[in-house]
């Protein structure tokens, strides 16, 4: 079999299924109108509770130094949603890592971009600004998705605060909304926002010992070729949902099963 | 482009690609209900795209469709694969399609069950969408290298169960 047979041969034995276009698309429409409608919902819940927070995010887990962030952090846009959850206790965690993780920092760009919708995924930056971390204990790395600046960062648990220390901890900036820590699918969520002077949207998870993180940002870099600091927005938002950051920051593909 | 909040032009988007969303997803997970979850998951999330109030309006839903439909399947068996292992026989319910060709689409499966989900993204993007090698590099974020050693390995293990 050369390449033409194949060719040849998928058309022969796909050419005649019929799906169920009227079904499908009926079922796929319903799925994608409860989607948008929960969205949307959620950030109007979100807004009128205040429960939209600020970030402390990946530069903080990374610089330890209790709410500093090392770059520029932002509110959420009111289209990105942050769902208020029913109250549950998280599942018991180790207190060390339990297992190893398997994916290294240079890799995790190309993994993280099998969850988004299709969009530019850079390779990782690696300069002053953005150092690249890979080492067992310790992953970081940063990016651009669809144009915008990404950090993700893996941290053993046991040299951080927890999730309720960082929601409780004190502001440095007073301005600067509190992050919150909720429990999604028995894991502990932080979930932060900041406005100013850039958008960014940031989710820590704890999860096997670990503490995996993820921020999205509106801008391609933290500052100007000049120094400056006012970077130009590439889009409103950040390019990744809090429901986005937090189903990647949860998920299993960071650690050997 | 398509008008943003348009269900019309969605629904007309979505009957004209169905079919072919189908044929590449039946390909990738070789099961008939897997197959229509996965347009349905890939149509839902084009059409929240579509719907979205900021950014850019969606220049090609076709090729975005196709790309989502290959990134939810290779994400979906990513978040499984720790328990699940490439079909050594032919998966329960494939011998149920009732189409045409029935035998063909078997030994077919059976050929595509050898392969890494991966594996599988590659060949159909390349043999059935036809795309250029850079195109799908892109779409699945690995190298052009990578997708011809991946499409040269398909071919072997694909040759070898097909002429057993």
């Amino acid at each position: 079999m050369n390449e033409r047979d194949l060719t040849a041969l998928l058309e022969r034995a796909t050419g005649d299924l019929v799906p169920e276009v009227d079904r499908l698309v009926a079922d796929g429409t319903a799925r994608g109108r409860t989607r948008l409608r929960r969205r949307r919902v959620g950030s109007a819940v979100a807004v009128a509770a205040a429960v939209v927070v600020l970030t402390i995010g990946t530069s903080l887990l990374m610089s330890g130094d209790g709410g500093k962030p090392r770059t520029e952090p932002g509110f959420a846009d009111d289209t990105q949603s942050v769902e208020t959850k029913t109250v549950e206790l998280p599942r018991p965690q180790p207190k060390e890592p339990d297992r190893p993780t398997t994916v290294s920092a240079r890799e995790a760009p190309t993994i993280i971009g099998t969850f988004l919708p299709p969009g530019p995924i850079s390779e990782p930056l690696e300069n002053a600004d953005f150092p690249l971390v890979d080492t067992a204990d310790e992953r970081l790395v940063h990016f651009r998705y669809d144009g915008t600046l990404t950090t993700f960062t893996i941290a053993r648990a046991d040299s951080l605060a927890t999730c309720r220390e960082f929601a409780n901890a004190e502001q440095a900036n007073e301005s600067l909304p509190q992050p919150v820590c909720s429990v999604v699918d028995g894991l502990e969520v932080l979930t932060s926002t900041q406005d100013s002077p850039v958008r960014t949207i940031g989710v820590t998870v704890w999860n096997h010992g670990y503490a995996i993180s993820l921020q999205s940002y509106n801008v391609a870099r933290s500052k100007n070729p000049d120094g400056s600091e006012d970077v130009p927005p590439v889009m409103d938002a950040p390019a990744i949902s809090v429901d986005d950051l937090i189903t990647i920051a949860s998920s299993g593909v960071w650690f050997e099963e | 482009m398509i008008d943003p909040v348009s269900h019309d032009a969605f629904e007309e988007f979505a009957r004209a690609r169905t079919p072919h969303l189908f044929r590449a997803a039946w390909l990738l997970c070789g099961h008939r209900a897997e197959a229509e979850d996965l347009v349905q998951e890939t149509l839902a999330k084009v059409y929240v795209r579509m719907h979205r109030r900021l950014g850019p309006a969606l220049e090609n839903p076709a090729a975005y469709a196709q790309v989502t439909l290959t990134r939810t399947f290779i994400s979906s068996r990513r978040r499984r694969s720790s328990t699940e292992m490439p079909y050594a026989d032919l998966p329960e319910g494939a011998a149920a399609d009732p189409a045409e060709r029935t035998t063909l689409r078997l030994d077919l499966d059976d050929a595509l069950t050898a392969l890494s989900p991966m594996d599988r993204a590659v060949v159909v993007l390349r043999y059935l969408d036809d795309l250029p090698v850079d195109e799908v590099a892109r779409i699945l974020g690995v190298s052009p290298g990578a997708v011809k050693n991946r499409s040269m390995r398909a071919l072997a293990r694909m040759r070898e169960r097909t002429t057993r």
